[in-house]
């Protein structure tokens, strides 16, 4: 059984459907890529399944459960961790505190909050920073901040969205490992990500999108030798070419 | 927890104020002060969320109506009085601001002015109950047991006692994992639920906290100034836009802002109606208004917001410290 499946969901915005009848499935260990050019929706297929937007139609569910309707505290709690795209650390909190807000959502008790916080930090490279406000973190160590307060939600899938846009190539190097590493504490991981190489490297199975639709899934390569996808990247010339 | 000892070190050397003077003019400045530290730190409780309420005032008056009424027609004393006050002002909220906490940002602050305008009307209308605009004064028979007292001192240890109350709950809350929900909402709403934060659930208690407090004051106000009536006990100005700018000025969301702001505006607000208020009517909002602005425009963080680099550090050494206590 999938762990996470998605049915044929749909989300319109006025009237440009965003997300056009998408089903896929993600299993436990997995590491699934989601690629498409900008515009494609792929961002909304995060908001859909982490809740922040609720489909027009559709089914998503999580172990077999269906978890559509839930509120996003709710899915975050069933085990639906996500990263924004743009990064949204609490400033008025320090690092440690920006942590431990999953945590406190879970369990009551400060200090072991604290604890398990250091030891997320710990794992992200972030321990330095603790008592740091965000602001003062450079735009990797945000990222990173990010992924961090995700990971404390102790999620079953982690949506991450495009967690290594904007690093430079050996930050984004310095990450990839790190992402593995998740995936090998038992963390499904369904990723968007702009950074083709990186991508292309760490997924198990990619999944490509255009316009609200999915046109093509597949490993790597037999992904990059589809003619579709090759067509929604480039354009039809240089796919007949 | 952390640097305890300056402020019950503050706490003790007003304690002894009384001892070395009881000028009435001067107990009455320190007693509006502890008063407004404890109604401005209340209204904090709340605006930790990032909600900035302007409708406080329906709590004080509900809270003040309650006990008052209970005491004069029922000879409930005030002590007693003061759970029916709270449960007033708890049910108030309840009805009155839960539905509104859904709106974001101004929209909710001005929804919220309201309460104060609609109890008001409701307070002179209802004449069986509170006598209406005529107002109710509180018996003078003097006695712990009454809450009524021949001079100030009891009062001023009364309101002392509230403002320290007010602010190690708020300390309390502010640490607690309440308190880190709330401050988390203020920053990102959506953030916050994405990470599992019952986001309307920590609102509506840090509400019921903020509402309740302020409740309970109206009742130990009420018997300070022994003669309530609708306009006074509903008072926008005192009760609702005082508190919150006490709050903006020192600093929303912050533990010691709003003690800082009731600190500097009680005085400067006594100062220029006595001295302005006859000269020309309104000048002392109108400084009110240029102080609040100024504020906001030069550190919108509040005055505590240019305190705090040097206070972050005093907090975070200590912090270090007790860790390193705890690893032992």
């Amino acid at each position: 059984m999938a762990l996470l499946q998605i049915d044929g969901l749909v989300k319109h915005f006025g009237g440009l459907a965003a997300v056009a009848d998408m089903s896929f499935e993600i299993h436990e260990g997995e590491i699934v890529g989601l690629i498409g050019p900008n515009g494609a929706g792929k961002t909304t297929v995060f908001n859909l399944i982490s809740g922040l937007l609720p489909p027009d139609r559709g089914h998503i569910l999580l172990g077999g459960k269906d978890i559509t309707p839930l509120k996003p505290y709710i899915k975050s709690l069933l085990g639906i961790g996500r990263t924004f795209q743009i990064v949204r650390p609490f400033e008025n909190m320090t690092v440690l505190e920006n942590v431990m807000v999953p945590i406190l959502a879970r369990l009551q008790d400060l200090t072991e909050a604290r604890g398990i916080a250091l030891t997320v930090l710990q794992q992200l490279g972030l321990s330095a920073q603790a008592l740091s406000a965000p602001q003062s973190l450079t735009y990797a160590q945000r990222k990173r901040l990010e992924v961090a307060r995700a990971m404390a939600t102790k999620p079953k899938v982690l949506l991450l969205d495009e967690v290594l846009a904007g690093l430079n190539p050996m930050e984004a190097a310095e990450a990839l490992p790190l992402i593995r590493q998740i995936r090998d504490n038992g963390v499904a991981i369904f990723i968007i990500e702009h950074v083709m190489a990186a991508l292309m490297s760490i997924s198990d199975r990619v999944l490509v999108m255009d316009q609200g639709r999915l046109i093509a899934s597949g490993t790597p390569s037999e992904v990059t030798a589809n003619p579709l996808v090759i067509k929604a990247y480039l354009g039809e010339e240089t796919a007949r070419a | 927890m952390r640097f305890r000892a300056l402020p019950l070190l503050v706490f003790l050397l007003l304690a002894m104020i009384p001892a070395l003077t009881q000028a009435t003019y001067f107990l009455h400045i320190f007693i509006l002060i502890f008063f407004y530290i404890a109604l401005s730190v209340a209204w904090n409780i709340l605006s930790l969320s990032g909600k900035v309420s302007l409708g406080h005032a329906a709590f004080f008056g509900l809270g003040a109506y309650t006990s008052t009424i209970l005491f004069v027609k029922h000879g409930v004393i005030p002590w007693i009085g003061m759970f029916a006050a709270l449960g007033v002002a708890l049910l108030g909220a309840l009805v009155l601001m839960i539905p509104l906490l859904r709106l974001r940002g101004p929209m909710f602050s001005l929804a919220s002015i309201a309460f104060g305008e609609v109890l008001i009307r409701i307070a002179v209308v209802w004449r069986d109950m509170t006598a209406g605009s005529e107002g109710m004064t509180i018996p003078f028979q003097p006695g712990w047991l009454n809450m009524v007292f021949k001079n100030n001192i009891p009062y001023y240890y009364i309101f002392l006692i509230l403002a320290a109350i007010s602010v190690y709950v708020f300390h309390r809350i502010y640490h607690s994992s309440l308190g880190h929900h709330l401050r988390a909402v203020a920053a990102d709403e959506e953030a916050a639920q994405a990470l599992g934060v019952n986001t309307s659930r920590a609102q509506i208690i840090a509400l019921l906290w903020s509402a309740g407090f302020t409740g309970v004051l109206g009742v130990f106000y009420a018997q300070f100034v022994y003669i309530i009536d609708p306009d006074f006990a509903f008072s926008s100005m005192l009760f609702s836009v005082q508190p919150a700018l006490n709050g903006i000025i020192g600093g929303m969301g912050t533990i010691w802002g709003p003690v800082l702001g009731a600190v500097l505006m009680t005085p400067l607000g006594e100062y220029l109606r006595s001295y302005l208020g006859h000269l020309q009517q309104g000048l002392s909002f109108f400084i009110y208004g240029m102080a609040l602005m100024g504020v906001v425009m030069i550190m919108p963080g509040g005055i505590i917001s240019i305190l705090s680099p040097l206070i972050k550090r005093m907090a975070a050494q200590g912090k270090i410290v007790s860790e390193r206590k705890a690893d032992r």
